[in-house]
């Protein structure tokens, strides 16, 4: 009997130590960063970080990692944009580590291991949006925590653009919850990981959306408003329907096309067959299943997805909208002078369409274009008319009444203020956030709500 | 009788002052006779019971508005842009040999993405609301082929 334990444990510890020697052995682990010392050094401590400090210094984080910055958020100014510590978080009246064990089983999900920690410099790509912009939006997006005058609003019954959500699986309706989650490592690299490859392997600009989810849901995948809006991109019951109308040819599209984004998604799509089609069913609209788009797993992959998958839907209703209103752009001016460029009109409507709908970008855009033919056809059209950078003096457009209104040339940024529909300008604020932040262009692009 | 002129009444007053929203300008004639004439249609579509003929009275309807706003040119644009909101939404159904009441929820969906996309059952806006109110009749249990 003594024989047969002793070469048992001979046998666990041959199979302890090759395992080790192999994890070495192995280039691609090394680089990736992902050999973890502490199961090969039978708890020596000094050894352990010794060695785990060294292949850090083999493998220093790449650029796009760096999170040093010269940056505000609200007042408080800081030199990097450091992660939170699960012991940071949990100080204080609220424990904000409540996403810690759906984290976990997402680590469990992600069995390639592509997601749940940094990339080394090889796999990232030059047009990947640095991660201090996903950091800077992730830490600056409304916290309730933070600032406790919103949830006195909330009490009071005030409008309140956006809360959390807390969901058990993934499945049911969220329950609110006030605290924002805790930004670990943990939290972080998957939804940066997953935005890089969602956007990559689908060819959407990662530029383009930092400034509409720093409003949205600021990249929080359980973001919940209080309408039933969740998720990363705050999904509505209309937005599923229309987006479940390509998921089946957006998941073909991933599976086949050879990007290595692409393939990293699909072998998490292959390991984990419910993201997209549960047993090969499109995902409920219902505001009652809304946890399908905030639990993790299968999110933040599935809510990226989906996201990329309304964007398509939505530019290309937007473009055809655009496009038939060829001659009434013609007669406002806007083809004079080399001054607009129709795809730059067309992306601005398209980031509208988000808040307003396509055929409710079109009719305000059209509406705007006949106003100013019609009612003021002596103010020729200047750029400026289309810029939603440009400031918008609080006088007299605070309050103003439509009839009051309609007596001066309005731009379009004006025209929409006076209907109540600030979007595009809100967002054009959180771009200069960024670009005021983190320098211009890193986070954002060079053109922007503008012609 | 009285019960129903006097819900009418107040429907009329409630659309007048939704519609009015942040414009101070009293409502213009084309407004009035857009609010009598959608009052109007929503009476004869909830007594009538072919989907078809409420079809055609939609396009009528439609037809009713378009040839009284060219009459009379452009109005306040607040005005506008519930009308455009109204007929847009009126128009983006399919036409009635191809309207399936199967599809409704679809029809529904559909015009909620298009004009109204962050609301999860019905529109806020008033001119697509009118018209979600529309296709809710039309939609209706009642509607026979």
């Amino acid at each position: 009997m003594g024989n047969v334990l002793r070469y048992f444990l001979l046998l666990i510890f041959s199979i302890v130590v090759g395992v080790g020697a192999y994890r070495l052995a192995d280039p691609t682990l090394r680089s990736s960063g992902k050999v973890d010392f502490s199961s090969f050094a039978f708890g020596i401590p000094s050894l352990v970080e010794k060695a785990n400090s060294e292949v850090k210094q083999m493998n220093p984080r790449p650029p796009s990692l760096d999170l040093s910055c010269n940056c505000k958020i609200l007042d408080q100014t800081f030199t990097e944009l450091k992660f939170d510590s699960a012991e940071s978080c949990a100080e204080g009246n609220m424990d904000r580590n409540y996403l810690h064990m759906q984290l976990e089983r997402f680590k469990k999900s992600d069995r390639e291991g592509d997601y749940f920690s940094p990339r080394p410099t090889e796999l990232s790509s030059e047009k990947d949006v640095p991660l201090k912009c996903v950091m800077y939006v992730m830490k600056g997006f409304l916290n309730y925590s933070e600032r406790p005058q919103l949830i006195e609003e909330l009490k009071l019954g005030q409008p309140i653009s956006s809360l959390f959500g807390k969901c058990e699986r993934a499945k049911g309706k969220p329950k609110p919850i006030f605290g924002k989650p805790c930004l670990t490592e943990e939290y972080v690299f998957p939804i940066y990981n997953a935005f890089v490859d969602v956007t990559n392997c689908l060819n959407h600009d990662q530029r383009l959306y930092l400034p509409k989810l720093f409003i949205e849901s600021g990249f929080h995948i359980n973001a919940s408003g209080p309408g039933g809006d969740g998720g990363i991109g705050q999904f509505t019951k209309p937005a599923i329907l229309e987006a479940n109308k390509i998921i089946p040819q957006i998941d073909q599209e991933i599976r086949q096309n050879p990007n290595p984004s692409c393939r990293r998604l699909a072998k998490y799509l292959k390991n984990n067959p419910d993201t997209l089609m549960p047993k090969g069913n499109l995902l409920s609209e219902n505001v009652s299943e809304r946890c399908a788009f905030l639990h993790s797993p299968p999110n933040p992959i599935r809510s990226l997805i989906y996201y990329a998958a309304l964007q398509n839907q939505q530019k290309s209703a937007v473009s055809e909208k655009v496009d038939q209103l060829e001659g009434l752009m013609k007669q406002a001016g806007l083809a004079n002078q080399n001054l607009y460029s129709r795809e730059a009109i067309k992306e601005s409507l398209y980031l509208l369409a988000y808040n307003v709908g396509p055929s409710g970008a079109q009719t305000l855009f059209k509406n705007w274009l006949q106003f100013r033919s019609q009612k003021h056809p002596h103010a020729p059209f200047q750029p400026q008319d289309f810029d939603f950078n440009l400031s918008i003096p609080d006088e007299p457009f605070k309050d103003i009444k439509m009839d009051e209104a309609e007596k001066l040339p309005l731009t379009f940024p004006q025209y929409l203020k006076v209907f109540r529909k600030g979007y595009l300008r809100v967002m054009a604020i959180y771009k200069e956030r960024l670009d005021t932040n983190l320098g211009a262009g890193q986070c954002t692009p060079a053109q922007f709500l503008k012609l | 009788m009285y019960s129903r002129t006097i819900l009418k009444i107040i429907g009329l007053f409630l659309l007048t002052f939704t519609c009015q929203n942040t414009m101070a300008a009293p409502p213009s004639p084309i407004k009035i006779s857009t609010v009598k004439q959608l009052s109007s249609l929503k009476s004869k579509l909830s007594s009538e019971k072919q989907l078809i003929k409420k079809l055609h009275q939609v396009n009528g309807f439609i037809k009713n508005i378009k040839e009284l706003r060219s009459r009379h040119g452009r109005q306040s644009e607040l005005e506008e842009v519930f009308l455009d909101r109204l007929i847009d939404g009126l128009k983006s159904l399919p036409e009635a040999k191809e309207f399936k009441l199967e599809n409704c929820r679809n029809y529904k969906a559909n015009m909620l993405f298009q004009f109204d996309p962050r609301q999860e059952d019905e529109p806020k806006e008033p001119g697509t609301k009118e018209a979600f109110e529309i296709l809710t009749i039309l939609c209706s249990k009642g509607s026979t082929k």
